[in-house]
């Protein structure tokens, strides 16, 4: 994720951090940086790769809307 | 001193007291249970899900750190793991082998890339990296090139916490304040990061100056001086960079062409993570050593592993034992778990005939584990 898509400078580790407890508080267990680290196990179900993808999207859009970016 | 037993810490408070006193946490401050919400005490896991001393349950879409591929609680593996144990836990690394470590290092050679063949066991990946380098330079010692001991990894690749490890991982910027200085005749050269090209170039009309590279830095050296290249597949802590098609068939003639090794480390890539066995086997590349950990027994035990090819092992004949010994090597029980989560990864349920050609699973993986 970059904090501009110009300069592609990297995120804020602000917004990381946000990020990361928006994360854990909905649920789902991973690590970002300025990249989102995905690697469920493979015995994923269809409805928990929906339910992953879900929080991401609640999560990394509550996150660029709190730090104006996107 | 605390009462181990259940006595003294069969509440959560207690228990959280003593693991915030009594645990260091890796790469973590100390006390961080108590201080950082993001830490936590994990008391069970099914398939993806994992649930805290505090009945929270989470999604683990890490896997932990990228290992348990079969899931969560497989209880079939747990009871391959206690069958082992009530028989024979443990033999001696150097004076013998077990029957669970023959099956899983035949299986191995039948799933691993091309000619692998050999497997030498540990119990993780920053071991497997120690051993695949140790490997490296003393098939060079015995095939009388002793001067061949410099390794070449890649800048922001990480292949392990050991020295020998760390030194070859490209993190200097975290690791050098504090652990510097590092293992010496170690180069790092630039990753095929097109998004971020430390040239400044752009894929293809770069013609893969990043690989390229590799071959400036081995003749610069001097051929005679350099013992083997280390990389991943993929790199994952890179943020998972998948290179140029054509960056390993350079990469892999640049080695045959200087007499180096290419140590193609597995350790993450392994065992499906990539949509094949082996992120190896989508460019049919075929490392002269091949390690492996995490998803090699998907967190069910401690296991690592270096694969070697015919033409490495030959160095080994006769007199010319291995210099390099791990008192837990081959443990009977982390092989019998191994192989029995190898054995799945062989099976129907694993990626070869579970994803099809358009990268879509098919229906027959199995989803969270049946047993309890
Ligand atoms: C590519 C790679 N190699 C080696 C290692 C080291 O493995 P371990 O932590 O089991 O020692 C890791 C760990 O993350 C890794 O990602």
């Amino acid at each position: 994720m970059v904090g501009d898509r110009e300069t592609r400078e990297k995120i804020s580790g602000d917004a990381i951090e946000y990020l990361n407890a928006g994360l854990l508080k909905r649920g789902l267990l991973t690590r970002a940086t300025h990249i989102v680290f995905l690697s469920p196990p493979l015995c994923i179900t269809r409805a928990e790769i929906e339910r992953i993808v879900a929080i991401l999207d609640d999560s990394i859009g509550d996150m660029e809307r709190t730090f104006g970016l996107g | 001193m605390n009462d181990t037993g259940d006595t003294g810490l069969s509440n959560e408070a207690a228990l959280k007291e003593a693991a915030n006193k009594h645990i260091l946490m890796h790469a973590s401050p100390y006390g961080a249970l108590g201080s950082d919400s993001a830490k936590r005490i994990l008391v069970e896991g099914k398939g993806c899900m994992v649930t805290d001393i505090d009945g929270n349950e989470f999604i683990d879409a890490l896997a932990g750190l990228w290992l348990v591929n079969v899931g969560h609680g497989r209880a079939e593996i747990g009871a391959a793991m206690a069958r082992q144990a009530g028989k024979l836990a443990y033999a001696s690394s150097t004076q013998a082998t077990t029957i669970p470590a023959i099956q899983l290092a035949t299986r191995l050679s039948e799933i691993t890339p091309g000619d692998l063949t050999t497997a030498f066991f540990c119990s993780g990946g920053s071991e497997a990296v120690e051993s695949a380098i140790k490997i490296a330079r003393q098939y060079h010692y015995f095939n009388g090139a002793p001067k061949r001991t410099k390794i070449i990894g890649r800048r922001g690749s990480y292949h392990g916490g050991t020295f020998g490890a760390m030194s070859v991982s490209g993190t200097r910027p975290q690791s050098e304040p504090f652990h510097g200085p590092f293992m010496p005749g170690v180069l790092h050269a630039s990753p095929p990061y097109c998004y971020r090209c430390d040239f400044r170039q752009t894929y293809p009309s770069c013609d893969l100056l990043c690989a390229d590279q590799i071959g400036q830095m081995i003749e610069y050296e001097n051929p005679q001086t350099v013992a083997a290249v280390i990389a991943e597949p993929v790199s994952a802590s890179n943020g998972i960079v998948v290179p140029p098609d054509d960056y390993w068939p350079r990469l892999r003639g640049i080695c045959d062409q200087h007499g180096v090794l290419l140590i193609t480390d597995e350790v993450i890539n392994g065992f499906g993570r990539t949509g094949k066995m082996f992120a190896c086997d989508h460019w049919g590349l075929v490392g002269d050593i091949m390690t492996m950990a995490k998803g090699l027994s998907s967190g069910y035990a401690p296991v690592g592993g270096v694969m070697c090819r015919p033409h490495v092992m030959a160095a080994f004949e006769g007199d010319n034992k291995l210099s390099h010994l791990l008192t837990y090597g081959g443990h009977a029980v982390a092989c019998a778990i191994t192989h029995r989560s190898a054995m799945c990864a062989g099976s129907a349920c694993w990626p070869e005939s579970s994803w099809s050609a358009t990268g879509k699973r098919a229906r027959k993986f199995p989803a969270t584990p049946s047993n309890t």
